[in-house]
């Protein structure tokens, strides 16, 4: 009898063990559960939502004669209005072959300024790069190349700022607050054409990013002299990634400019 | 004899400290267990609604262009069936300054462009919903926002398409 009471409590206790193992399981069963489905879904929307701003940019219209931006109200007056698209073609059209700065300065800023007007409601979150290349047999030639980038300030644990390019150990990170982001245009040396290499290079310190490409003709004329012309292939492309810290090094790689110094100093040229 | 039945409890009060582990696992099995169910079903019900809003919100993008207020409105037909309740439009987010543009989004005080002739405005409701209908404090919403390219006088502007959804 003793020793049959002794069994049923050892009995219990094997049950007690095995019910603990699988409660265990069920609460780190639950716990992870949706999670990969709730991924994919904010990854489809970011997907998503990149694939319809390069839509959007590729269809707007903006005003000829002016930089300003075209909204809904200058829409309906009577100004000459075409499609942002046709008026980038017509400045690659009009350049030369060998002429590294293809789009003219105001055209540089009607496209920024329509990128990020599109991209304003996840601008605080997510920073991006767009650009326009031209197919060549050498490979990709990077026409116009923008990024935005979110700025960071970088401070010790005392609470003294330091600069985000030193690699010091439980550095505070945060947001910039005299200029939140920038952007940059890049491809902006004469002596180094960016490759599509430097571009992987930059993209794979910047974790998940979400990218949307789009197919251009690109008419050139062949000579000044005749009015012959031929068609190339290009590419726009537009590519988010969750804001994060950037270092210099990286964008040195992209030869990338504040775009306001850039665009400024062609102006007054 | 008188020694064998020293300590003896009866077939039952011999067993009766193996009860305790056995209903404590039995507690803890079925606590966890409906704690689990309850969760599975609040996940499950959570993802139901998001792509439910993705649903709507693919249906009114269709392919990012919108070419009058009358194919809106043929898009916002398209979308009826959904299970959720939700408020979608077309926002111009280039008239607010940038940084308002993230608390606008927040306090859902979006307003929704009017067409050519200012007689309607883009604005597509679930079926059975008022415009002035308040969106409940407790309700769980979701909001997403997409570019979206709108032609006026033939011209084409871009937008944004908002959708909010609760249940």
């Amino acid at each position: 009898m003793e020793v049959k009471a002794q069994a049923a409590v050892t009995d219990a206790l094997f049950l007690l063990m095995i019910i603990t193992g699988l409660s265990i399981f069920l609460f780190s069963f639950t716990s992870t559960y949706g999670t990969d489905i709730d991924a994919s879904i904010t990854r489809q929307y970011s997907i998503d939502y990149v694939t319809d701003s390069l839509k959007t940019i590729l269809y707007s219209s903006t005003l000829r004669e002016s930089e300003n931006d075209l909204t809904l109200a200058s829409a309906s007056e009577p100004e000459e209005i075409d499609y942002l698209l046709a008026v980038i073609k017509e400045d690659i059209a009009e350049s030369n072959e060998d002429e590294t700065d293809k789009l003219s300065g105001s055209t540089k800023t009607i496209l920024k300024k329509n990128i990020e007007k599109i991209m304003l409601p996840i601008a605080d979150q997510f920073d991006y790069l767009f650009f326009i290349a031209e197919q060549t047999t050498a490979g990709p030639r990077f026409i116009y190349f923008l990024i935005y980038k979110s700025e960071f300030s970088c401070f010790t644990v005392q609470g003294a700022e330091i600069d985000c390019e030193e690699e010091a150990r439980n550095v505070l990170i945060q947001r910039n607050e005299s200029k939140s982001h920038n952007f940059y245009l890049c491809n902006s040396n004469a002596d180094y054409e960016i490759t599509s290499r430097d571009i992987s290079s930059f993209l794979f310190n910047l974790g998940d990013a979400f990218q949307s490409s789009a197919p251009l003709l690109l008419i050139k004329t062949i000579s000044d002299s005749s009015n012959e012309l031929k068609t190339e292939t290009g590419t726009a492309s537009l590519i988010i990634w969750p804001a994060t810290l950037i270092k210099k090094e990286n964008l040195d790689l992209l030869q990338c400019s504040v775009f306001e110094d850039i665009v400024i100093e062609e102006t007054e040229e | 004899m008188l020694k064998n039945f020293k300590g003896f409890l009866g077939p039952i009060g011999d067993d009766l400290p193996s009860l305790i582990p056995i209903i404590f696992g039995l507690t803890i099995f079925f606590a966890s267990f409906t704690f689990s169910l309850n969760k599975f079903n609040e996940v499950n019900s959570l993802i139901d609604e998001k792509l439910e809003i993705l649903k709507v919100s693919r249906g009114l993008r269709l392919n990012g262009y919108v070419s009058s207020h009358e194919n809106f409105q043929e898009l916002c037909e398209s979308i009826q069936g959904t299970s959720i309740k939700f408020k979608a439009g077309l926002v111009d987010f280039s008239s607010l300054r940038k940084d308002s543009a993230q608390s606008v989004i927040r306090s859902r005080d979006f307003s929704f462009i009017q067409n050519e002739d200012k007689t309607n405005r883009f604005i597509c409701l679930k079926e059975g919903l008022l415009e002035e209908e308040e969106i409940p404090d407790t309700a769980r919403i979701s909001n997403l926002v997409y570019p979206i390219a709108l032609e006026r006088n033939s011209v084409v502007v871009p937008v944004h398409l908002v959708v909010v959804a609760w249940k």
